[in-house]
């Protein structure tokens, strides 16, 4: 088959993919649902199955017998841990909008840039080998099916490096699949549903070439299996006779259940695009089937292979060359095309989160923070966005290809995927430590990645450009400068472990001990410690969002956002939000804390949680973390501040007792000066009696002479001045009385109100009568219980008659006393119809001698303490009395108490129970 | 409730414990030769590895709609 | 000797005593009961002498002895404040306003009498220097 011809399948191939995906992205029917399904989600995870299992994984078998199931068992393990860490990192994720791995971690570890942007530097370099593999596979495939079978030698000169050509025409898909617009959240449902749609071609691809070898080559299973053991080299990779499985199987399942959820690409398609988190509890064990399956005819195609094809065929590209040389291009062709689709979706994702991680974690952070540029004040950024990260998507292609030039020849597919592997695996002990473990910290988890790294580099990148020459094999077989110890496959003298083994102990072990001992020896910021409870206490996000207090202006944030996402997706998400938290998105003006951390977390789908912060930081007005915050947040470890934080509060205790102090100070003096104002009242009260009853004395004493109807006078005066004088004295000491008791009524007996009004009125009724005055009183209700005290009560309503009688005017006096029910209240009434009291002495006439000047007789009868006392002992009774227009012009006095509960008990039999209510 | 879903968790737990233990060494180790004509330790494998997933079915979709309300309910694990 | 004389008190009973007091003596009397009306009855008639109780409704004592020696025409008329206070402090602001003498109740009778009438004397004996009590 002619390259060209081969080319234009391929291509074919992916423009339908990617139609596949533009349906889905622009349809709304059914298909556009898809991503909606466990099943669509469980496939696309399978973008795991890279070329590398498809073409490696076979070459792999062929060599050493079943050692490339640790590949799929290490995810199969992790899977089953699935509910305590993949759904953990779910979770989190989801709720802080992380797009990639670089951005959970930078989330973790306080958001600073450099962390993540350190992340995001190991992905690229780990995994440029991984995407060349990829381009290599590619390229060979096309070598190996565009071969004369009979020749051997390749045709057309125009397509001789068919890995540039296959790098081109994926970097293209890329950009199509992965950056064609911004979306919040970085779903790329379209690119989702292709990967799926790959990923089924690849089982069925797979599965085909398997059938047609175990029963077409052979006879079932059992005679492929059968003249295997036939052949001594294949055969003794199923005996027993030596320990074949060690190290190097353990740390390549630990390395494959890591980069399962370490690789960007994987956590592109398990975290950012998961729609569901329960899809998560199928793909639990729908995955490991789908890798389980994958595998399944991979170790007979393998032996099949090595019996049949001439030794020195490419063990890579195995599944190819035997329908090939059997005689059956067609199926030759659907293995390249499963080959494609697995090198295709694995490119297509990888280069997506990769670019997703550059332009959020490292580039726009970096132009962001250059003032100059003025990109925080532009006004529409999403085509820069989508220029960066396109730009990005060539890059890495770039690079991958260049590895692929200079390195490719040394090394079989699995040692380059493995290489990766261990690069990315350095990202898991900072995410698994970062969600488990509070004490983690930024500093801790900035060594262990770095180390882990730099170990990588030395024991592994550097080894493999050594291989290929760059500076001599005796790097690897003497150490540098000759220094054994250093020698990069057997640090330390570590000899024994195969390349792989070895790198992953030594980067993992240094990665964990630096990540673990710095965290111990350091301190947590405030900041990175709110990370670390949010993250590790999975605390919601509505509490999270009161951690930072930050405030903000709606349409500032409105504008910001709108500039990523477009001002339509903007204002949809913030009405949908607005909705859920019960607030007019058309008003609310002022963004709380909550609303910024949306807004946030809104950006952060966008351009990453770095981008973001510094993004709303630069409007948002954040206040440190208060004392009471850090409470909520800080554990054990906080016991300094705790006692700060309480010597804070006693010095403000104190200061709130000298407040205290100072205002009781304040009423102790006006206290003060009013008594000061009631002794001199007194005083005066009581001496201007005492002054004419001296002065009658006097008079009388001194003119004997006095005709007897002016000493009868004098002597009347003198005895009225002297009941004036005793009658001032009873009521001061009934006041003192009453003020000396306080609030507590001298008696709490069940009182009946109707009683005591009709008692009072007839002990007033006499006074009335003898100044031709008349009194009524209409009682509502039947008794009327209050509780207090009898004597009290009935000395109320007769100081409120007595005032009555004093103030109306003689002869036609007229003063109506009543007693109504209004609710739980009693309200007893006593109105006149005297020259009543104006709206601005109502209040002052129950001050203590106050007596207002506008009386009937020129000279009040009382001696101003009356209500006074009255207003004292309702009071006491938990009651109101206040003053206001009767009903005929007079004033008209109003009590207000509350009735008694209901008789129960003894204080029933003694009276009617109450009829009104 | 929260037992229950406790109860998955710790299962799958067992599971992963069990799967690391038998698809390891040294264990795998005691696997090899032949068995009715097939690589016993590819029967081993796929036995195991079915037996594991076959499991994992059983507790993560078991008593299916349930377990989906349960993981609906709230943001803790 | 007669004198006119104007008992501003608001208590009836005191008032009565103190104009019984001065008829004996042969005085003019007038009565009032507040600072209001006193003010007018000293402007319709001045008096020669004022009792003056110091607690009133309507412009009490002080103000009235404060608008009295505010006017200089009124200078020849002698104040005695009334007071049922008592108190060294509102002794000293009466006198300090130019009342010419202060009383304290409840008073003996024989002091009200001799007071009004050193009060009196001094005034006939200031006449040559009229205003000399008010500087």
């Amino acid at each position: 088959m002619s390259q060209p011809g081969l080319v234009a399948v391929a291509v074919a191939y992916l423009l339908l993919l990617f139609a596949i995906a533009w349906v889905v992205e622009h349809s709304s029917g059914r298909v556009s649902r898809l991503t909606g399904s466990s099943f669509v989600y469980t496939l696309s995870l399978a973008v795991y199955c890279s070329s590398w299992t498809f073409n490696g994984g076979v070459g792999k078998a062929s060599q050493t017998g079943l050692d490339f199931l640790p590949i799929y068992l290490g995810p199969t393990l992790a899977f089953c841990l699935g509910p305590v860490l993949i759904r953990r990192i779910l979770r989190i994720s989801h709720a802080n909008r992380i797009t990639s791995i670089a951005d959970l971690i930078g989330a973790r570890f306080g958001k600073r840039a450099s962390l993540s942007a350190l992340v995001t530097v190991i992905a690229v370099i780990g995994l440029v080998p991984y995407i060349a593999l990829q381009l290599k596979s590619i390229s060979s495939g096309l070598v190996a099916l565009s071969a004369d079978p009979e020749t051997g030698a390749t045709t057309g000169p125009v397509l001789a490096d068919g890995a540039l050509w296959a790098a081109i025409v994926l970097t293209v898909f890329a950009m199509l699949f992965g950056s064609r617009s911004i979306r919040p959240g970085e779903h790329h449902p379209g690119m989702v549903v292709a990967v799926a749609a790959e990923s089924i071609l690849k089982l069925l691809s797979l599965t085909a070439i398997g059938l047609f070898v175990v029963y077409g080559l052979f006879d079932g299973f059992g005679d492929l299996f059968g003249k295997a053991a036939k052949i001594p080299e294949i055969n003794s990779v199923f005996d027993t006779s030596s320990p074949r499985y060690g190290y190097s199987w353990i740390s390549m399942t630990l390395l494959a259940g890591l980069a399962v959820f370490c690789l960007p690409r994987q956590f592109q398609v398990m975290v950012v695009e998961n729609v569901d988190e329960r899809h998560l509890n199928r793909a639990l064990w729908l995955f490991p089937l789908y890798l389980l399956a994958i595998n399944l005819f991979v170790l007979p195609i393998a032996i099949a292979g090595r019996m049949m094809l001439p030794a020195d065929t490419d063990p890579d590209n195995l599944v190819l060359a035997l329908p090939f040389a059997t005689g059956h291009p067609w199926l030759a062709l659907v293995a390249f095309l499963g080959g494609l689709s697995a090198a295709a979706s694995m490119v297509v994702v990888e280069t997506t989160a990769l670019s997703l991680m550059i332009c959020n974690d490292v580039v726009m952070p970096a132009l962001l923070r250059v003032k100059r540029l003025g990109l925080a004040e532009k006004s529409d950024l999403t085509r820069l966005l989508l220029w960066i990260r396109r730009a990005a998507m060539v890059a890495i292609m770039v690079l991958g290809y260049l590895y692929m030039r200079h390195d490719s020849a040394q090394f079989a597919l699995v040692s380059i995927g493995l290489m990766s592997f261990v690069a990315v695996a350095q990202f898991a002990p900072a995410i698994v430590g970062g969600i488990y473990w509070r004490g983690a910290t930024w500093a801790g988890a900035f060594a262990g990645i770095s180390c882990g790294f730099a170990i990588w580099c030395y024991t592994m990148l550097l080894p493999s450009f050594a291989r290929s020459g760059t500076f001599g094999m005796s790097f690897i077989a003497d150490g540098p400068f000759g220094i054994a110890l250093l020698k990069p496959y057997a640090l330390l003298g570590l000899g024994g472990l195969d390349p792989v083994t070895h790198g992953t102990f030594w980067s993992l072990l240094v990665n964990t001990g630096a990540f673990v001992t710095v965290s111990l020896v350091g301190r947590q910021r405030p900041m990175e410690r709110a990370r670390a409870a949010l993250f590790v206490g999975a605390v919601d996000s509505g509490e999270a969002a009161q951690i930072w207090r930050r405030t903000a202006l709606v349409p500032d944030l409105m504008s910001l956002t709108a500039r990523f996402i477009g001002r339509e997706k903007a204002a949809a998400a913030y009405a949908s939000f607005a909705r859920t938290r019960g607030v007019d998105p058309a008003t609310a003006v002022q963004a709380d804390a909550e609303t910024v951390l949306f807004y946030e977390r809104l950006l952060a789908g966008v351009i990453g949680a770095a981008s973001a912060r510094v993004l709303v930081g630069s409007i948002v007005e954040e206040e440190p973390l208060g004392v009471d915050e850090m409470m909520r947040i800080l554990d054990e470890t906080s016991r300094l501040i705790e006692a700060n934080r309480q010597l804070e509060e006693k010095s403000q205790a104190l200061e709130a007792a000298t407040a205290e102090l100072k205002a009781a100070n304040a009423s102790l003096q006006v206290l003060d000066r009013l008594k000061d104002d009631f002794v001199v009242t007194v005083n005066h009260e009581l001496r201007t009696p005492l002054a004419s009853i001296r002065a009658f004395s006097e008079i009388l004493r001194d003119h004997p002479d006095l005709p007897d109807r002016e000493r009868l006078d004098f002597l009347r005066i003198v005895v009225t001045e002297s009941e004036r004088l005793t009658r001032l004295i009873n009521q001061l000491l009934d006041l003192s009385k009453i003020e000396a008791t306080g609030s507590i009524p001298a008696e709490r007996a069940r009182v009946d109100l109707a009683a005591v009004a009709r008692d009072s009125a007839d002990a007033m009724r006499q006074v009335f009568a003898r100044s031709g005055m008349t009194l009524a009183i209409e009682i509502a209700t039947g008794p009327a219980f209050v509780l207090g005290d009898h004597d009290r009560l009935v000395q109320v309503v007769i100081n409120l008659l007595g005032n009555a009688a004093k103030f109306s005017p003689p002869g036609r006096g007229r003063a109506l006393l009543t007693l109504a029910r209004t609710g739980d209240y009693l309200e007893l009434s006593v109105a006149d119809n005297g020259p009543g009291i104006r709206a601005e002495d109502r209040e002052v006439v129950f001050e203590r001698f106050r007596q207002l000047g506008d009386t009937m007789n020129d000279k009040p009868q009382g001696a101003g303490l009356g209500l006074a006392i009255s207003q004292r002992i309702v009071a006491q009774h938990g009651g109101l009395i206040w003053v206001e227009s009767g009903p005929e012009g007079g004033a008209a006095f109003k009590v207000r108490l509350k009735a008694a509960p209901r008789s129960k008990g003894k204080a029933a039999g003694r009276h009617q129970p109450a009829s009104a209510d | 409730m929260m037992l229950r879903r406790t109860a998955r968790r710790d299962r799958m737990v067992g599971l992963f414990a069990a799967g690391a233990v038998l698809l390891n060494p040294p264990i795998l180790n005691l696997v090899g030769g032949w068995l009715f004509g097939w690589p016993a330790l590819y029967l081993y494998f796929f036995v195991v590895w079915g037996a594991l997933i076959a499991a994992a079915a059983l507790v993560a979709e078991g008593r299916g709609g349930q377990v989906d309300e349960r993981d609906r309910d709230g943001p803790r694990p | 000797m007669a004198a006119s004389v104007l008992i501003a008190d608001d208590d009836p009973s005191i008032s009565r005593a103190l104009s019984f007091l001065m008829q004996r003596e042969g005085h003019d009397v007038r009565t009032v009961a507040d600072g209001q009306q006193a003010l007018a009855a000293i402007e319709s008639r001045p008096p020669d002498i004022v009792l003056l109780d110091l607690m009133m409704p309507k412009s009490n004592g002080y103000e009235v002895c404060r608008t009295l020696r505010a006017n200089r025409s009124y200078d020849g008329i002698r104040i005695v404040m009334l007071t049922a206070r008592g108190g060294e402090a509102d002794q000293r602001v009466g006198m300090d306003l130019g009342a010419d003498a202060y009383i304290a109740k409840p008073f003996a009778i024989a002091d009200v009498v001799s007071c009004v009438k050193s009060v009196l004397a001094r005034r006939r004996e200031a006449m040559p220097g009229a205003g000399a009590a008010g500087s």
